[in-house]
């Protein structure tokens, strides 16, 4: 099963874009492993989930709450995420 | 699970080396991390091997990081996570786990390279203050990528002996021509970043053991690792790659 950080489509988009270059040198098992790797990357280690944080879009759904990358499914900050 | 025993069967403590008081502790408080990276391994492995069988090989290396552990190196915990995925890693590669296995355990290592390399402050210049966000998580996420294939790449080369008949032979014909195109790159590279790529990656030894013998700190290993990882991969993702481009 994909990684659930895969579903948010700006981390989707930034790791298909780093393995682009590989994609006819490596077999399709590899790749579809590697982009599972990049995801576990960016959710695991404490830098890169802050540089992913840095570079997300800002989302603001029609709640006005905001959304936060890093978790699964994009997943909603609770009352301290309110905007406004 | 964290209840589950191994299937590994371990070295009997020889007589004289039973374990100290203060061995039994660090074992004690290494067992939590020891599960804790037996299932995430397991899960960055994509389930290849058993999470026993995982357990089982950093099970044997905590017995032997709780004897070594000297408290001026700082607090167990951190020591024996980095040194128990290692061990997890290295025993992956070296216990006939099969191809799959092996070659992603080398992957898997290759990007934790990357991250000690980046750690001792090998991205500094493009990963700089004064770059933008989006750049730099670019920029970590192509070294990571590139880290990623040229292990799995090299890992290729292994096809001879141990081939998988479950792979389809288009794809083992990808994984065959670049690796053979990956030994002919690794030629070209300065003589220490060779050294460390053919004995790592080509002849299965431990990264440690190759930076001692060439007389230099770990640290700065992982940072050539990372110049040569980087060499490569740029050469594997242009636009001629290494070989014969696949079909």
């Amino acid at each position: 099963m994909p990684h659930p950080l895969l579903d948010d489509p700006f981390v989707a988009a930034e790791i298909d874009r780093a393995l682009a270059v590989y994609a006819s040198r490596l077999p399709t098992a590899d790749l579809a492993w590697a982009r599972d790797q990049l995801a576990a990357l960016l959710a695991d280690n404490p830098e890169a989930r802050e540089l992913l944080a840095a570079a997300h879009p800002r989302q603001v759904d029609e709640s006005g709450e905001r959304l936060r990358p890093g978790i699964a499914a994009p997943a909603v900050v609770g009352e301290r995420g309110k905007t406004g | 699970m964290g209840g589950q025993q191994s299937t590994v069967q371990h070295e009997p403590i020889a007589e004289g080396s039973v374990p100290r008081v203060h061995e039994e502790r660090l074992i004690r408080e290494g067992l939590p991390l020891l599960r804790a990276e037996a299932e995430r391994l397991w899960r960055r492995l994509g389930g290849q091997v058993e999470r026993d069988e995982l357990h089982g090989l950093g099970h044997v290396a905590l017995i032997e990081l709780a004897r070594a552990y000297d408290a001026a190196r700082g607090p167990f915990a951190p020591y024996a996570t980095l040194r128990l995925r290692w061990a997890i890693l290295d025993g992956v590669r070296r216990h006939s786990h099969g191809r799959v296995a092996a070659a992603r355990a080398r992957a898997l290592g290759a990007c934790e390279l990357t991250t000690e390399a980046d750690a001792a402050g090998a991205g500094a210049d493009a990963a700089g203050a004064d770059v933008e966000p989006g750049e730099q998580l670019r920029t970590l996420l192509g070294r990571h990528a590139g880290a990623l294939a040229v292990a799995l790449v090299a890992a290729g080369g292994d096809m001879a002996e141990a081939a998988d008949p479950q792979e389809d032979p288009e794809q083992a014909a990808i994984r065959a021509t670049q690796a053979a195109a990956l030994r002919a790159a690794v030629v070209r590279l300065p003589a220490e970043q060779r050294t460390l790529i053919e004995r790592h990656y080509f002849e299965d030894e431990q990264f440690d053991t190759i930076a001692a013998d060439l007389g230099i700190s770990r640290s700065w290993a992982s940072r050539l690792h990372a110049q040569a990882v980087d060499a490569l991969a740029a050469t594997l993702g242009g636009p001629d790659g290494l070989g014969a481009p696949a079909a």
